[in-house]
């Protein structure tokens, strides 16, 4: 929280000069002045007292300091965030999101779902990786359930998810670039996007809720063109994204401003729970895929990929690096690939047993688990989701205050949030 | 759904040049003779209706607002880049100011809370404006409809003149209806020219972004 005020407050100079004057005087910093409530108006709630100490902390003003609104509608491309940042001129004071502007009641309408079609509503939740939303449930329904899904299903399930970190952590070098100004390396990522969708589409039917995974297996088997036009994509996957790589890993411009921006170390990373390549650029090598390893990762040679600079760049780097490593797994699936059925014996409306189940899985974004209670019924009777988006997002106030505005959204895009993921 | 470049057939018809009465007006402009009758130069005259040439360019520079609301966002920001050049058709810059748009494209789920910020930006933006609903879940709340806190369909708030089905509906399928809206408004059909009073702008809505 104590960053420092890296350049001098251009409304009031004399302030820092002061304060700088008092600190080698050996004198204590000046008391603050102001510290009125300044209400909502300017930023458009409506005004009511606070609600909470936070809420006092940010929305309370002192000298010189104003409000600013950004989003929901704006030209990031995070969907509709919105953040009220507390600023001294270009200097970021404090940073409060406001959520709730894509929340569509997901969980409820799970619990008004029976167990397959649970799988319809996780969809669209974080809608950059759906096949990790949809993977999670059907973990913990089978372990309600009592039932395993078959070793091919299993692989088809690791390869599909893997595809989906692929185009996920593709994309994320696209809006970091595009929240800083460079508009190229989307280009790129979504030609590499484009050639894993229209792969998973070819398996699942669908392009982007793709409503693959059962309970007890996937909806489709993958045939032989599914494999050749798999082959076709690996073939030429590193090209689009080794070319993101030679405009921003080397760039001036991009690493003058994301290095030592952000910086979040690895104890307040685990204080905040922030978990997946934000807790790993951090230093902290926790993927849940090695700790806790679900599906068929137990089986695959891997390391956990770490960085040490827990700042945008090292943010940056583990992405491109965990691409690299998801195509060497992709690599050792379709090597080890069974044959055999993709769905066990399962009826199309399950009743399990009353009980409780927990599934984690790693997503882009981190660690991404569902909660299940049963109480025989065909629904389930509470069915809970916790999002990583929505725990990487707590790190914006901790780490904006001293930096300059137009930084917001290049720390913003390093966490990957997904709006429909905060929301739910 | 297949892409519906062809369009109408061609006019074939021989191109007829009116016999136009008093050359000497024309001769006097510097205009010359066209060997298969008329004339032409530098002055060439088209008489046209104003709105014709005004619709013509409305119809190639239709610009969307940039303003994604959930997963069709994704599409629709796929639909402008390399592979499915939405650029193609003069509708690529998306403004991130509403002042500067002409189409809402209302990519996403729309939820009650949005729902103000939303109507604001449609109502920030200048005639003659046009509307697309995209996806499902604007049409008529999708797989969403039972859901305590979504709108059910955008026309509840705003007039619709395209609605693109699909869950979310591949970049192809905004670009057909992109071009339907591009018919639309050549043949002026749909929500468009409706100058209706909306009265005073609604300034006190809950959940609103001034």
């Amino acid at each position: 929280m104590t960053s420092e005020v890296r350049i001098p407050d251009p409304l009031h100079p004399e302030r820092t000069e002061e304060a700088r004057l008092r600190a080698a005087a050996g004198l204590a910093p000046a008391p603050s002045t102001g510290g009125e409530y300044a209400g909502f108006e300017s930023v458009g709630l409506p005004d009511r007292p606070p609600q909470t100490e936070r809420e006092r902390e940010v929305y309370t003003l002192d000298e010189g300091e104003m409000l600013v609104n950004i989003g929901p509608q704006h030209p990031s491309t995070h969907g509709v965030m919105r953040l009220v940042a507390k600023v001294r001129g270009e200097v970021v004071v404090d940073i409060d999101p406001v959520l709730g502007y894509l929340h569509r009641g997901i969980e409820k309408l799970c619990e008004n779902a029976t167990y397959t079609t649970v799988m319809t509503y996780v969809d669209p939740m974080d809608y950059l990786s759906s096949m990790h939303n949809e993977h999670a449930p059907a973990i913990a329904f089978e372990k309600l359930y009592g039932v395993k899904a078959p070793r091919r299903a299993e692989y088809i399930r690791a390869l599909v998810v893997e595809l989906n970190r692929v185009f996920s952590h593709g994309l994320m070098m696209g809006f970091q670039a595009l929240d800083m100004g460079g508009l190229t390396p989307i280009l790129y990522a979504f030609i590499n996007r484009d050639e894993v969708v229209d792969l998973l589409a070819s398996i699942s039917g669908q392009r982007m809720l793709f409503n693959f995974f059962r309970v007890g297996g996937v909806n489709f088997d993958a045939n032989d063109e599914f494999f050749s036009r798999l082959g076709t994509w690996r073939a030429g996957v590193l090209k689009t994204i080794e070319m993101n790589e030679r405009i921003l890993t080397d760039n001036e411009i991009f690493r003058g401003r994301t290095i030592g921006m952000g910086v979040l170390s690895g104890s307040e990373a685990m204080a905040l729970g922030v978990t997946g390549p934000s807790l790993r650029a951090s230093g902290v090598p926790f993927d849940v895929r090695k700790a806790h390893p679900y599906s068929i990762y137990s089986e695959l040679e891997f390391e956990v990929i770490t960085h040490t600079g827990g700042d945008v760049y090292a943010r940056y780097l583990q992405r491109v690096a965990e691409i690299k490593q998801s195509i060497h797994l992709i690599d050792q699936i379709v090597d080890k690939m069974p044959h055999g059925p993709v769905q066990a014996q399962v009826p199309g409306i399950i009743r399990p047993k009353p009980g409780r189940a927990y599934a984690a899985v790693e997503s882009p974004r981190g660690l991404y688990s569902v909660y299940a209670i049963s109480d025989g019924g065909p629904n389930p009777y509470r069915f809970r989701m916790r999002d990583p988006s929505f725990v990487s997002l707590q790190a914006m106030p901790k780490l904006m205050p001293g930096r300059l505005i137009a930084d917001t959204m290049a720390v913003m895009a390093s966490f990957d949030p997904v709006m429909g993921g905060v929301d739910k | 759904m297949a892409l519906d470049t062809k369009g109408p057939p061609p006019d074939t018809s021989p191109i007829v040049i009116p016999d136009l009465a008093g050359d000497d007006d024309f001769r006097e402009f510097g205009m010359a003779e066209h060997p298969r009758g008329g004339f032409h130069g530098l002055l060439e005259v088209i008489p046209t209706r104003a709105d014709l040439v005004l619709d013509l360019i409305r119809a190639n520079s239709l610009w969307p607002l940039l303003s994604g609301l959930s997963c069709c966002a994704i599409e629709m920001m796929s639909s402008a880049t390399s592979k499915n050049d939405i650029d193609r058709f003069g509708m690529f810059p998306f403004r991130a100011s509403p002042r500067q748009a002409d189409v809402l494209i209302v990519a996403g789920t729309l939820t009650t809370k949005m729902a103000g910020p939303l109507v604001r930006l449609w109502e920030q933006m200048p005639e003659p404006k046009w509307c697309v609903a995209m996806g499902t879940c604007t049409t008529s709340g999708g797989r969403f409809k039972r859901s305590y806190s979504v709108v059910q369909g955008v026309d509840r708030l705003m007039p619709v003149d395209v609605y693109v089905p699909g869950c979310p509906p591949r970049p192809e399928g905004l670009i057909y209806g992109m071009l339907r809206l591009r018919e639309l408004v050549l043949q002026r059909r749909g929500e468009w020219p409706t100058y209706v009073d909306r009265g005073p702008q609604r300034s006190n809505w809950e959940g609103d972004v001034t």
